[in-house]
């Protein structure tokens, strides 16, 4: 079962500390994460890398949408939903601090949020 | 009581490897096929020990078996499977000796380790043993191992070959090697292609390179984002779910340092000389 989470605006994600992130921004701008509980990979695309680097327990939801609306140059109106989903996945599958504990072990996807937030094409 | 032959040692991630055999002709193949991994004479004794024990049973069936220190391995091994299987089981000891490890093949040009990583079938071992067989230097298949600096450590185990490829012009077996083993895959000692160098020292890695073997298409250098090289170097690593984030942070300093390139193969000689040009437009080891 598919846990899922309303975020306020005043709240503030935190990435779980048993997640580890590599962040490639040379040529491209995109977030790998390791799940150590779950031996799971998650490459995220762009918009999904820039709501998980946002995710540091300080930055509020509020305050994560305003951010992403003037770093990528996102549409107001559908950006907060997109970040929820966003967080939404990441809640679901464990990577949130409070989150439910990862299900599932090895093996690698992307976050689901990248259907809807920009991913970057595979060159 | 039957007689044992023991074949060894076989020197492989900082363990000696004694193989038993009940089988003459299985212990020549196994002289031929790990000749590589045999140490030189003034090699000093490691205190790491493994004894295989692979018999050919008889009743109730005939079969084949392979223990490791006394355990089970398997017990009902066909005999075109069987070296096979024992190449696996040597594979297993170097996954755990080592903390890094990537699912790869490994040679060295220009005085860099140059690693060939993807899935079975993608032309990585060809590609090696190609390159071996034509001036690179012999370093690893299968398994490659990396230290805390990011340098490979050689594995002479043997080039595991489908009948049939690219490289099967380059040698032959030795007369009186019996080819009852090998009819799942061969396994070739890189030493049987001709003058290959085998480098003895860890060596800095220069470049990772995701062969893909296209029958019909041209050889060509095709762009990968470095995402997307860390994220299948990372599937292919066995060491990565077996340590974490230390290997996670290892392949990651790898992967933005050294060049990742992506080729699509169709032949080994046009292989060889796009990898060599793209290596040398990446300035590796130059």
């Amino acid at each position: 079962m598919t846990s899922t989470r309303q975020f306020s605006a005043d709240a503030t994600p935190e990435s779980h500390p048993s997640v580890r992130s590599a962040v490639f921004d040379t040529d491209e701008f995109c977030v790998v994460l390791f799940d150590e509980r779950a031996n799971r990979l998650h490459r995220l695309g762009s918009a999904a890398s820039a709501v998980w680097m946002l995710c540091d327990g300080e930055t509020s939801v509020g305050n994560l949408v305003d951010e992403l609306i003037q770093l990528l140059d996102l549409p107001p109106a559908s950006t907060a939903s997109d970040v929820q989903l966003a967080l939404n996945d990441f809640w679901s599958m464990g990577l949130l601090v409070g989150s439910p504990e990862p299900a599932t072990r090895g093996g690698s996807d992307l976050i689901e949020a990248d259907r809807v937030l920009a991913r970057p094409p595979d060159p | 009581m039957e007689s044992r032959l023991q074949v060894g040692p076989l020197l492989l991630a900082d363990c000696a490897i004694y193989v038993e055999t009940n089988d003459d002709q299985f212990a020549a193949v196994l002289r031929w096929c790990f000749r590589d991994l045999m140490p030189e004479s003034d090699q000093q004794p490691l205190s790491v020990l493994h004894r295989f024990e692979v018999l050919r049973l008889e009743e109730p069936f005939s079969r084949w078996a392979i223990w490791r220190d006394g355990e089970v391995c398997q017990l009902t091994l066909e005999e075109g499977y069987v070296l096979f299987h024992l190449q696996w089981e040597f594979n297993r000891v170097v996954l755990e000796q080592r903390s890094a490890t990537v699912h790869s093949a490994a040679i060295e040009v220009n005085g860099r380790c140059i690693l060939l990583t993807g899935t079975s079938m993608s032309g990585k071992t060809t590609l090696a043993g190609w390159m071996a067989a034509h001036g690179a230097g012999y370093m690893a298949d299968e398994i490659v191992a990396i230290d805390d600096r990011g340098y490979a450590l050689h594995y002479r185990r043997p080039l595991g070959l489908r009948h049939g490829g690219p490289l099967e012009g380059l040698f032959s077996h030795p007369e009186g090697i019996d080819r009852r083993f090998d009819s799942y895959e061969m396994l070739v000692p890189a030493s049987a292609l001709g003058q290959v160098s085998m480098p003895d020292e860890p060596i800095e890695i220069g470049a990772i390179v995701f062969p893909r073997y296209e029958p019909d298409a041209l050889p060509q250098v095709v762009p990968i984002a470095r995402s997307l090289a860390f994220q299948r170097l990372c599937e292919n690593s066995p060491g990565l779910m077996r340590n974490g984030r230390s290997v996670f942070d290892l392949l990651s300093g790898l992967v933005h340092r050294v060049p990742v390139l992506q080729m699509s193969i169709s032949d080994a000689e046009g292989a060889e000389q796009l990898l060599r040009s793209s290596l040398n437009n990446c300035g590796v080891g130059s």
